[in-house]
């Protein structure tokens, strides 16, 4: 078979090439090089035998950076594939094996990539093999995916089964108490997985260093919270949503280790200087929005696109939510820690209404948003639901919002002029 | 056919038992799914009755909060609920089952919290796991425990192990019974159709057990002289979305096809697997909700091979997949499934992103009209 080149994927697809988004920061920067030379150095180190772990990125994550396991995250690898423009072609792989278009594409379309087995052309030279899987039940379709990654390289899958809420308390982020037989399930789940690794991997999990890492992600979450709130505070912005993204997001894939705590602090202290001196994001800023959800990872500067001419700036991402929540400072032990951190980053990613509203609105005032934009994302319901409850709430306060359809990783339908032309028009509406 | 006209009845006014029972002064749990144990609910002497969408019944007030991208028949079944379908219902369970039914909850919370005066009670959410490990067995028997105290609680009586005894003795029969019906579908030539079939089945989710359980045996005395159902029909299994109304198979049934089984769960899934009567009865009824597989199962692997089973021990002539907008969780098995229905040389045909109401059901007719031919010259 001749070998397929990138540029033919590329223009057999679609001519849309998306826009990159305009951080500020050289944070920002420095986090996108280091997850690119992190990828590299799994690369690397899967070349060299070492057994590497797939991961989605709401498992205990802390517990394989304790272990020193070079870890793969498909989600990120999602993005990432979104970003190259190669989403549609690895849909359409992904389509042809009969797997429905309207299924999960965010997560699942790293399955095209997998199935079609072609380095060459993949973003940054493909996957590499996987030891194991691990998975959370989060949502319908992501064991399933995971099922699927298992069986085409013939490894075995770890499984967290994931409880539900099922109560909240009105103002959720100040009180998350967590029913106490979902989190002793947790925890039992979690020392499952810790022997499962140990056992694929043939590694060792200490105590003593998985305290460390949960510690360093405390002070890593404490970093990004006081940059945040200074963040918050700043009118005009010091900052927007494009170096939200490289930062919270890409951090987010280590928590614990060395460099996010370095990173965070790095960033707290790269804010702290800008809002010092006074440097502003947009010295035209008039109108501050949020963002409901991921970007559309295929164009992550459409979120930059309304600064120049209306001075329109995405001041806040829902992506990202509940960073004070993440912190666990009186644990009894680290397990417990992380156990209760992830069901609750649970509740908050998956956008359960009586957390969403009420939270969305606190962030809309602390923020001094004026209007919300939704990205309706059908195929993925675990990120993009009760839209309409927030909606409900934001306007009852006062906060104007708007929705556009479209998707987080697949451009197929993506009609760039009419997403940007509904968007300036609702945000002239704002400005009259 | 009494016995069957009246288990048409019930399935046509789902609601009409439940209502009988109340206005005597019994009270009614609306429920949703084949997760909730339907035991607990009839030892606590109290009337299970389970939730459905309605195709002819819109979805103006569901719009309004839940997004278009939800399975079409939890959109319904929400609507419905809002609409006040079940405002005499004392309590409204519902599972952790997919993505969709576990938002059904949440939604149904957050429009409580809006407004009070909603009409329908507060769900309660019964989380049961996903996956079978040991660990997944001993988290869903906890959850049945707390599902025991919380319709205690509700009632003010104990749920003993004598009245869940029997509650189980009597899902055991009615599941035993519709066995017996089954069989009556998978018999050459079927001595009834899917249609009838769905209506039989069905009728024992929205009406007493034992009374269900007297037509059964009615309806089986009587079977023996219920005329052959089509022998030159094709017989066909149906896998897929929930189905919880006639037109599908109506449809496929005026094709010259009889629908002899299926996997779906107001299907022949609704009464597979007894309840285990030598086991302590929380334990033997947390194992049977626990272990039935279902689309939502982990590994999906589990479900894909239930659906072959059944499949293979009916010895369909042909498989239609049949798969509702949104629902996701069984789409996901198609590709697997057909690959073995190719291996095995049996014939199938998809629809995809089905809408819940067949508005404009010609298209359908036509494909599954040339598919039957198509059976029918091989």
């Amino acid at each position: 078979m001749s070998q397929v080149k990138k540029e033919e994927i590329r223009a057999g697809t679609e001519e849309f090439r998306g826009a990159r988004s305009k951080p500020l920061l050289e944070c920002s920067r420095l986090a996108s090089v280091y997850f690119k030379n992190y990828f590299r150095e799994v690369e690397e180190r899967a070349a060299q035998g070492e057994p590497v772990i797939w991961l989605q990125v709401d498992c205990p994550q802390e517990i394989c950076h304790a272990m020193g396991l070079p870890v793969f995250y498909p989600m990120h690898y999602s993005a990432l594939m979104a970003a190259k423009q190669m989403s549609p072609y690895y849909l359409n792989i992904q389509n042809q094996r009969g797997y429905f278009r309207d299924l999960c594409r965010y997560c699942g379309h790293a399955l095209g990539c997998v199935w079609d087995h072609k380095s060459e052309i993949a973003p940054w030279g493909g996957p590499p093999k996987p030891a194991a899987v691990v998975v959370a039940t989060f949502d319908d379709p992501i064991a399933k995916v995971y099922e699927l990654f298992a069986r085409e390289y013939n490894v075995p899958m770890f499984v967290i089964d994931r409880t539900m809420w099922s109560n909240f308390p009105s103002r959720f982020w100040e009180d998350p108490e967590i029913e106490p037989h979902r989190l002793e399930w947790e925890v039992e789940q979690y020392e499952g997985l810790i022997a499962f690794l140990e056992t694929i991997t043939g590694k060792t999990l200490t105590e003593t260093k998985l305290r460390q890492v949960v510690d360093s992600s405390n002070q890593q979450f404490g970093y990004f919270i006081k940059a945040m709130n200074m963040v918050a505070g700043t009118v005009p912005c010091t900052i927007t949503v494009a170096d939200h993204m490289p930062n919270l997001i890409c951090t987010n894939y280590f928590r614990g280790t060395e460099w996010a705590l370095e990173h965070a602090r790095r960033f707290y202290e790269e804010i702290k200087e800008r809002v010092g001196k006074g440097l502003v994001a947009c010295e035209n800023e008039k109108i501050r929005l949020g963002w409901e959800g991921a970007a559309p990872w295929f164009s992550p500067g459409f979120l930059n696109a309304f600064e120049e001419k209306y001075g329109a700036v995405f001041v806040w991402l829902g992506y990202i939510t509940g960073l004070e929540n993440f912190v666990r400072l009186n644990y009894s032990d680290p397990l417990t820690a992380l156990a209760s951190r992830y069901l609750e980053y649970l509740a908050w990613v998956s956008h359960f209404p009586p957390t969403a509203c009420s939270y969305y609105l606190h962030m809309a005032k602390k923020y001094k948003l004026n209007g919300f934009v939704f990205l309706v994302a059908e195929s993925c319901k675990a990120l993009t639901a009760s839209m309409r409850f927030i909606q409900r709430e934001l306007q009852a306060a006062g906060i104007a919002t708007t929705e556009i359809t479209g998707d987080i990783v697949d451009a197929r339908e993506w009609d760039d002029t009419k997403a940007r032309s509904q968007v300036a028009s609702w945000i002239e509406t704002l400005l009259t | 056919m009494i016995a069957f006209e009246t288990m048409q009845k019930y399935y046509r006014e789902r609601c009409l038992a439940a209502r009988e029972w109340k206005r005597k002064g019994g009270r009614v749990v609306a429920y949703f799914g084949n997760e909730v144990p339907e035991e607990l609910i009839l030892a606590a002497e109290l009337f299970p009755l389970r939730i459905t969408g309605n195709p002819l019944s819109g979805g103006e007030l569901a719009d309004r909060y839940m997004e278009y991208y939800f399975d079409v028949q939890v959109r319904s079944m929400y609507n419905e609920i809002l609409k006040g379908v079940y405002d005499f219902a004392d309590m409204i369970i519902i599972p952790h089952s997919s993505d969709s039914v576990l938002r059904l909850y949440y939604w149904l919370w957050e429009e409580k919290r809006i407004n009070e005066a909603m009409p329908f009670v507060r769900p309660y959410l019964f989380d049961k796991p996903h996956t079978v490990t040991r660990g997944a067995g001993l988290y869903m028997l906890n959850r049945v425990r707390a599902l025991k105290q919380r319709l205690e609680q509700f009632t003010g009586l104990e749920i003993s192990s004598e009245s869940l005894l029997q509650a189980i003795a009597l899902t055991n029969e009615n599941r035993m019974l519709l066995r017996k019906v089954a069989d009556l579908r998978t018999a050459t030539p079927p001595r009834i159709s899917g249609t009838e079939a769905l209506q039989i089945i069905g009728a024992s989710l929205f009406m007493q057990k034992e009374e269900h359980n007297k037509l059964l045996r009615q309806f089986l005395q009587e079977a023996e002289q219920l005329p052959a159902n089509g022998d030159s029909k094709v017989r066909l299994f149906i896998s897929g979305s929930t189905v919880d109304n006639l037109q599908f198979y109506e449809l496929v049934e005026f094709c010259n096809a009889v629908i002899i089984a299926e996997d779906v769960d107001t299907g022949n899934r609704y009464f597979d697997g007894l309840i285990d009567k030598s086991l302590d009865p929380l334990e033997a009824i947390a194992n049977r909700y626990w272990l039935l597989p279902s689309p939502q199962t982990v590994p999906m692997a589990i479900y894909s091979s239930y659906v072959l089973e059944k499949i293979k021990s009916v010895r369909p002539q042909g498989v239609i997949f049949n798969y509702l907008q949104w629902d996701d969780a069984p789409a996901w098995h198609y590709p697997d499934l057909k690959s073995e229905l190719d291996k095995m040389g049996i014939p199938h045909l998809v629809f995809e992103f089905q809408e819940y109401l067949l508005a404009a059901p010609q298209r359908l007719k036509t494909r599954i009209e040339a598919f039957i031919e198509s059976i029918g010259d091989r």
